[in-house]
């Protein structure tokens, strides 16, 4: 255990300079010892990607987090809020390559199926990478003479049908993997229209979502030390976008398309007295396509973008010191009608990081990042960390860190272009952050970790009225301070058990506030900025008899605020899911069987004004995995 | 189950009942009636009531009379005697209420429609405009339905004005070009048939009033992309231009509205401004507005006081300004989220 938990605070110094390592942080209940996720994250078994296949990512992180998820509605745009900042200021990244839309700067999590990828994670420390955090999901290069299917069908109210099957196959020196996702719902689900005298329950209109996805992934060992990787990523979905509760009907609809293209090479050369060497390059190429259909307001609009990405990496590590370097270009092309013509732009970066650990387990990181947007400079974005970490008489481990970095967004095409309002002139999104992180840990049964934090954003870009037209300017300065805590207790770990408790729960307080007033009238300056909730709790029980299971989760979030001076808001809410089930496994094939009940106390909630989420429902799961 | 059930609900119940229940006095006496939109897709719209007498204000006074919220994006209101219209565009409804309090008399719904003004022409008949349809409605607003759509050869249709048996209708288009057909459209109300449709430079009509001598006045838009600046026409009662008010480049006069003894015109441009409907029609600031929002406006007919809105940031409560007629500050005082439209139960 010692070992493994000082491995493990290296590992959190050295690799965090390795997207790869870094970003992607699989929710098992050791790596999330790794200060990069001290916040949110569930520590429970049930974050097994095993049991999460066949759902949105979005469903799954608002479940599993108190990270406040910005739904729309079940299965329609969905978007994510860390500590305070937009969606935009949040990469979601898919083996280190960013996925956020050079148009929207961000990207729907509910057009994203699980399973399609091998691990997921998310993190919200002070780097240089973005002003709010990153969501990290990793297809891994598996190499085995294996032969495995898996698969997991749900079904339940409001005729939801999510499905998922993967097929891995391959030897030592070639693999690959096959996976095919399908999820669709008419969300006919009932809610209460406070709009119409009597407020009376009625069922939700124009709201079903269909999405496909589909991946190939092949893996090729050259020799032992190269390895490359081919992967194909392809979504479809179409999604009837529901009324707001107080509009009678709509027709509106999007249909979203994309297509994904990565190629990976990957070097590892060790070597005990020279140091150790790796080497890898990302390239990607992402096609997609949005058409929104508003036949009501005679719309048509379809938004096309074409992005190539690439990354070279390269760590080198010997004895204590590891020395990590990136290069990366992205060329990013939208077309789109507002904009008047075609609009490209070419964006090149590059960061050097260094890591010391010191005697006395004290460990030193410091990186240095410069990016370039055409000719355009970024700001140069210092990062810098110091931690120490401690293992007492062999049971008891502590962490304690500080860092500090600058971060920065450009705009988004939408941001410079869209006609009108669009402005080309908007200056790059600037942060100051900074946080301290401490952790403790008992042999293997408790985790304990908190953080305190500071994000100060100085030209926040924000479209707001200018004359009879919305234009986007860098508006605000924007202070988001808070603090986060998390707990788990288990004895999963321990061998040999066969009753075993699971509980955790975390706690984030989220004060981010507008630094300007507009005018002297204005009265939001000082205020908690709309739709970033003040507290947030996500708690957790699972009992465990043998392969027998009952799960509990449940997520609160205070109040809303919809108008910048505080004055409106929509109620806080909270959730509670139950699951019970049982795994089968014979001679080394699993099947499982779960019931599972959504929001058991019925409630009546909106995380978007006027957008109701479902009340209670049921949902049955088949799960099966035949490995040869 | 039934035990964490019974456990799980006195928590949501809690959580639920943590809104603060503002209790509004429902309207009693004569006074203004002020339309906030609310946010787009917000579902924030409501009424505040203003009485100029005493200077209170009551806000959120829809959802105190009627127990249900108004909707989404409330456009506008109109007051008959003792019945008040109010449009509230994005829930395609109007609400027929009783003045003073509120209360709601029917519901007009318009499937499909994107409603933004209305205007009774007898004790049955009503006109309605639409924002997303090249239409007009005729309603029978005592029963709630819909008797005839006009249709324009405008894309959409915005501010009405009755002339006599004529309905005068703002006919927009999204940009001005020969070939569009923005202009005024005169709706004969006893045949529901368009007469006519002056487009007056082709550039789109952005407010319409009538003077003391009975004329017209039509706001057309500036246009850059068709080299066209704003202008104020006058027509006479046979919809022949008499005179005009040409602006330099760069002014956008927006929200026009006439004086309460029909000699000037008031209108939006950075400032507000009025305008002698007679003799050199030489524009002067009537209240500067530097650093506001400026959104709507509306002139008491009883005794000419003038208010404007300042919708600062459209996400907090608006600010509203009241002016005597001579161009003095008597007050302001907070409504609701994005105040757009005046309506006054003296008239």
């Amino acid at each position: 255990m010692r070992y493994l938990l000082t491995y493990l605070f290296l590992f959190a110094f050295v690799g965090a300079f390795a997207q790869s390592k870094m970003d992607t942080v699989q929710l098992s209940s050791v790596e999330v010892l790794r200060p990069i996720v001290v916040r949110n994250q569930s520590q429970m078994p049930l974050t097994d990607l095993k049991y999460q296949s066949g759902k949105r990512l979005s469903d799954v992180l608002g479940e599993i987090s108190s990270i406040y998820i910005k739904s729309y509605g079940s299965g329609q745009l969905a978007s994510i809020t860390i500590r305070g900042t937009t969606a935009a200021q949040t990469e979601i990244q898919w083996n280190g390559i960013k996925l956020n839309q050079p148009t929207l700067g961000q990207i729907n999590l509910s057009l994203i199926a699980m399973g399609m990828q091998d691990e997921f994670g998310m993190a919200s420390y002070s780097r240089n990478l973005s002003i709010g955090g990153v969501v990290g999901l990793n297809n891994v290069a598996k190499f085995c003479n294996c032969l495995s299917a898996e698969g997991t069908m749900r079904y339940g109210s409001f005729k939801s049908f999510q499905s998922y099957a993967g097929l891995q196959y391959g030897h030592n020196r070639m693999s690959g993997a096959t996976k095919i996702s399908y999820l669709s719902s008419a969300n006919n689900f009932r809610y209460r229209n406070d709009y119409k005298p009597g407020k009376p329950y009625e069922v939700q209109q124009n709201s079903q979502t269909k999405l496909f996805s589909f991946l190939q992934q092949l893996n090729a060992k050259i020799d032992t030390h190269n390895q490359v990787s081919l992967i194909l990523w392809l979504n479809e979905a179409d999604r009837q976008l529901s009324p707001i509760i107080s509009k009678p009907d709509s027709k509106e609809s999007q249909a979203d398309e994309s297509i994904r293209v990565m190629a990976m090479w990957k070097a590892k050369y060790e070597s005990y007295t020279k140091g150790n060497v790796q080497l890898g390059l990302t390239s990607a190429y992402m096609n997609e396509n949005l058409l929104y259909v508003n036949p009501e307001a005679k719309l048509n609009a379809l938004t096309r973008t074409n992005v190539v990405r690439n990354n070279f990496n390269a760590i080198y590590s010997y004895n204590r010191l590891e020395l990590y370097g990136v290069l990366n270009y992205d060329y990013e092309q939208a077309n789109v009608a507002a904009y008047q013509d075609k609009k490209v732009r070419h964006i090149a970066g590059m960061q050097i990081n260094a890591s010391y650990l010191f005697r006395h387990s004290i460990a030193l990181a410091i990186g240095l990042r410069q990016d370039f947007l055409n000719s355009q400079k970024s700001p140069f974005s210092p990062w810098f960390r110091l931690g120490y970490a401690k293992t007492l008489k062999t049971k008891h481990f502590i962490s304690v860190s500080v860092q500090t970095a600058r971060a920065f967004r450009f705009p988004t095409f939408n941001d410079l272009y869209w006609v009108p309002g669009g402005n080309p002139n908007l200056r790059t999104e600037k942060s100051w952050k900074g946080d301290i992180n401490f952790i403790y840990a008992y042999n293997n049964l408790l985790t304990f970790s908190a953080s305190g934090y500071c994000t100060y954003v100085n030209d926040w870009i924000q479209w707001v009225p200018q004359g009879s037209d919305w234009s986007a300017v860098n508006y605000k300065r924007v202070l988001s301070r808070g603090f986060e805590t998390a707990i788990n207790a288990t004895n999963t770990n321990v061998v040999g058990k066969k009753f075993k408790v699971d509980v955790n729960a975390s706690y984030s307080f989220t004060k981010t506030t507008n630094l300007d007033a507009a005018s002297a009238f204005d009265q939001s300056k000082g205020k908690q900025l709309i739709y970033v909730p003040l507290h947030s709790v996500a708690a957790g029980l699972q009992l465990q008899y043998r392969r027998f299971y009952v799960r509990a989760t449940s997520n609160y979030f205070s109040q809303l605020f919809i108008s910048t001076d505080n004055s409106q808001f929509l109620d806080g809410y909270f959730i509670c899911n139950l699951e019970t089930g049982k795994d089968f496994v014979f001679k080394g094939q699993e099947v499982g069987l779960s019931f599972r009940v959504n929001n058991v106390a019925n409630a009546n909630y909106q995380s978007v004004a006027q957008r109701p989420m479902p009340g209670r429902g049921f949902e049955g799961v088949l799960r099966f995995k035949f490995s040869k | 189950m039934k035990k964490i059930l019974l456990w799980l609900m006195p928590l949501t119940i809690l959580l639920h009942a943590c809104k603060k229940d503002k209790d509004a006095d429902l309207p009693t006496t004569k006074g203004m009636y002020i339309i906030n939109e609310g946010g787009f897709n917000f579902g924030n719209a409501e009424v505040s009531f203003y009485n100029p007498e005493n200077g209170e204000v009551n806000n959120d006074v829809f959802n105190a009379a009627n127990g249900y919220s108004l909707g989404d994006v409330a456009q506008s209101m109109y007051i008959k005697d003792s019945i008040g219209f109010i449009v509230v565009n994005n829930s395609q409804k109007v609400e027929v209420v009783k003045i003073p309090s509120l209360q709601v008399i029917r519901t007009i719904t318009i499937a499909g429609s994107s409603p933004r003004y209305i205007l009774p022409v007898n004790d049955n008949i009503a006109y309605v405009t639409d924002l997303y349809a090249s239409k007009v409605y005729v309603v029978n607003y005592q029963t709630g339905t819909v008797l005839q759509q006009i249709n324009t050869p405008t894309l959409w249709t915005e501010h009405m004005l009755l002339n006599g048996t004529d309905l005068l209708v703002e006919g927009r288009e999204l940009s001005a070009s020969n070939t569009h057909n923005a202009g005024l459209l005169v709706i004969n109300t006893a045949s529901n048939t368009i007469t006519n449709n002056y487009k007056l430079n082709a550039a789109n009509v952005n407010g319409i009033a009538k003077d003391k001598n009975g004329n017209i006045w039509v706001a057309k838009d500036a246009d850059s992309t068709q080299g066209l600046t704003a202008k104020f026409y006058c027509l006479n009662s046979d919809y022949t231009v008499i005179d005009s008010v040409v602006f330099a480049t760069g002014h956008h006069p927006s929200n026009m509205c006439i004086s309460a003894d029909g000699e000037r015109l008031f209108y939006f441009d950075r400032d507000v401004y009025s305008l002698p409907v007679s003799g050199s029609h030489t524009p002067q600031i009537f209240a500067n507005a530097d650093g506001l929002n400026l959104y709507g406006m509306g002139v008491n007919p009883s005794n000419g006081d003038v208010y404007f809105s300042n919708a600062l940031d459209y996400v907090q409560p608006s600010q509203i300004y009241r002016y005597s007629n001579t161009g003095q500050l008597l007050g302001t005082f907070n409504a609701g989220i994005i105040s757009g439209n005046f309506a006054f139960s003296y008239e």
